[in-house]
């Protein structure tokens, strides 16, 4: 990674090799592919820029997931943010509320709003990631551990009681449905 | 009613070898997680092939460039700052070493012109003797007394030099004292005649 050649190549190799899985945490956090190819990009932008430190203390791709979990967090609280600010601005002027979708509301994929990962987008942000590394990812507790900087014993009980929290989301079926079909009556309702 | 969601447990269930054992129905919640979220993938493939982004990165060799134009930039704009002071000096004015009476003459000098004879006169070659006859507190003797030091080879040689220069400056604040003091009796004495 000395010189610019190597340099090149390493980034070369790094979108070739991590940039479909990336991508495709993006999209199961961000619920949309037009964001999911911001944030996959914005990601490794920041790869690029920060190459120089990452000196294999951690796998390209827990580094690569470490940038992306990190640029996503940001853009969730810059968006929450905004949002806050435009329903304190629709309190105060009653005439701006009205059936239409507010311009600012998320453009969500439909498969992805019918399915469970728009329950998880509702979970704390570390019950979230830790279900999204784990489930979506399918990324060991140890790698995970070294994504989210914490213990292994941290990830288990995230992704645990991060089950647990989805389950109570969920509303009561019989034993003999699916929580898929529970989900989608829920959703229709 | 069965409610099930009652039965799950407070603490995540680890086995002996630290493994988490998740019961089924959190199990069969996991499955679906990992089932739906490989539809979404399938369903949405990025719009931006990889080949694209590494030409849409900047090449480090040009960033670089950028960085040190910008940091010798920054750099020099702080010298610049710093040094200028020290290089740009106003012009003292001889003026402001005159006495006030002398300053409203060189003001109006018609005052002067209308009765030179009657006006009482000043020898004003002393009030500028300062400027006249330069004294050896001046910047030119500072400098080479710091640059005497500086050249020293040993801190007792400097010291010493330091204290000579030290001991010069204070014998001509002495002899500068007693010229102002000359100065004022003979004011004193040409305002009494």
């Amino acid at each position: 990674m000395g010189t610019s050649t190597g340099w090149q190549k390493e980034l070369e190799r790094a979108i070739r090799e991590h940039f479909a899985r990336i991508h495709r945490a993006a999209l199961i956090l961000t619920g949309n592919p037009w964001d999911a190819d911001d944030l996959a990009q914005e990601t490794f932008l920041v790869f690029a820029r920060t190459l120089d430190r990452f000196r294999a203390r951690s796998s390209v791709y827990t580094w690569l997931y470490g940038i992306l979990l990190n640029l996503e967090r940001r853009e969730r609280r810059r968006v929450d943010m905004h949002r806050r600010k435009l329903q304190h601005l629709r309190v105060e002027i009653p005439e701006a509320n009205s059936a239409a979708p507010a311009a600012d509301a998320p453009l969500e994929a439909a498969e992805w709003r019918r399915s469970l990962w728009a329950l998880v987008a509702r979970l704390p942000d570390g019950q979230r990631l830790a279900l999204v590394l784990r489930f979506s990812e399918g990324l060991r507790y140890e790698d995970i551990a070294a994504v989210l900087e914490c213990p292994v014993g941290t990830v288990k009980s995230r992704v645990f009681h991060g089950l647990v929290a989805l389950r109570k989301m969920l509303p009561h079926v019989p034993e003999d449905s699916s929580a898929s079909s529970a989900a989608d009556t829920r959703r229709h309702e | 009613m069965n409610d099930h969601r009652q039965l799950l447990p407070d603490d995540p269930p680890l086995q002996n070898d630290g493994r988490l054992n998740l019961p089924e129905e959190l199990e069969s919640l996991a499955d679906q997680l990992r089932r739906e979220a490989s539809q979404i993938a399938e369903g949405a493939a990025p719009r931006v092939p990889a080949p694209e982004l590494v030409s849409a990165v900047p090449r480090r060799p040009l960033r670089c460039l950028t960085r040190y134009v910008a940091t010798a930039g920054l750099a020099a704009a702080l010298v610049a700052v710093i040094v200028a002071p020290w290089i740009y000096r106003p012009p003292v004015n001889s003026e402001r070493m005159l006495p006030r009476s002398e300053q409203q003459a060189a003001a109006s000098p018609i005052v002067d012109d209308v009765s030179p004879a009657s006006a009482p006169r000043v020898d004003r070659s002393v009030f500028l003797a300062p400027d006249a006859a330069p004294s050896p507190l001046d910047d030119e003797a500072l400098t080479e007394a710091l640059l005497a030091a500086g050249g020293a080879t040993s801190d007792q040689q400097r010291i010493e030099l330091l204290e000579r220069a030290l001991e010069r400056y204070r014998q001509a604040l002495i002899a500068q004292q007693q010229q102002i003091q000359q100065l004022q009796d003979e004011l004193r004495r040409r305002d009494n005649e």
